[in-house]
């Protein structure tokens, strides 16, 4: 089990805010993403789309992965980008939500909603806000997988 | 399974703290099960915001207060063999970030991990399991955390 940390990032434009790959010979199991942000004190809606990618996107930063288990766990095979504003090649989507800012987004899907992904087809989970917001605003949160193989 | 204990308080300091230090001492591994913190006397309308940071630490901080844990299991049950520290104004080193927030603090945080996804501290590792406040509006909290010990 592994996790990784946004960071406070200013966030202004549409971006792949998190994106994580599965390479070769590696499955990935999504358990949870969580999101907030800082600066925008009113209501509003971020437009966020979940889907597969089949290749990665740019202009962002590289993750920090974080085994859950601490000490002795292995590192994690799986890459995460971070806020990668030329976006990556959408394939299949998974979900679509309007997150009203004020409160936290959690998508904690049950054992058996989990996203996979294997190296064999589409190998990118991104979670994608769709336009930009009305202002910059840092964002917070993280995602969290499970890796076999 | 092991043995669950919890401990909380209702206190923030007004500068950059360590809100709650959890270690796990020599032999004994720890699993967080759940953090919750609300607010206490933050009655403004607009949205007050602060940043939390869940993370592991290698270091005590310090200038703080120290806690007892209370048992979940009630009378007959062993003390817990984590130490517990509160409002640390010096704050311990970040080595591993789990989870960051920009917490709305009209609504309570509710950190509740699958069983999968529950952090673990080992004697072996960074001991330390830290809830750190970062910048953004001050007020006191009521705050509680939750886990499980093994060894």
């Amino acid at each position: 089990m592994y996790t990784c940390p946004l960071t406070g990032t200013s966030v202004s434009a549409a971006q792949d805010i998190i994106e994580l790959q599965a390479p070769d010979g590696v499955m990935i199991v999504v358990h949870e993403v969580r999101l907030s942000q800082e600066d925008i004190a009113a209501t509003e809606f971020f437009a966020l789309k979940m889907h597969r990618g089949t290749a990665t996107g740019t202009g962002g930063s590289a993750g920090v992965e974080v085994a859950l288990g601490g000490a002795g766990e292995p590192a994690a095979d799986g890459i995460v980008e971070l806020h990668n504003t030329t976006q990556s090649t959408e394939t299949s989507v998974l979900h679509t939500f309007r997150w009203n800012v004020l409160t936290e987004f959690l998508f904690l899907p049950t054992p058996d909603m989990r996203p996979v992904l294997t190296a064999s087809s589409a190998n990118f989970f991104i979670v994608e806000l769709e336009a930009a917001p009305s202002g910059a605003t840092n964002m917070y949160g993280s995602i969290t997988w499970e890796e076999f193989g | 399974m092991g043995r669950m204990y919890t401990f909380a308080g209702t206190k923030m300091n007004s500068t950059l703290s360590d809100l709650i230090e959890l270690k796990a001492p020599d032999g004994i591994r720890v699993v967080v099960h759940e953090v919750r913190i609300s607010v206490l006397d933050q009655i403004k309308r607009e949205v007050p915001r602060v940043t939390i940071n869940l993370h592991r630490s290698e270091a005590s901080g310090s200038l703080g207060s120290t806690g007892t844990p209370v048992s979940l299991e009630g009378a007959g049950a062993p003390a817990s063999d984590c130490l517990i520290e509160t409002d640390n104004l010096t704050r311990a080193n970040i080595t591993e970030s789990f989870h960051t927030i920009a917490w709305n603090m009209l609504i309570p945080i509710h950190y509740f991990p699958t069983p999968e996804a529950r952090p673990v501290l080992t004697a072996a590792g960074d001991t330390f399991f830290i809830v750190k406040r970062g910048s953004g509006t001050v007020s006191d909290v009521a705050y509680s955390i939750v886990w499980e010990e093994f060894g």
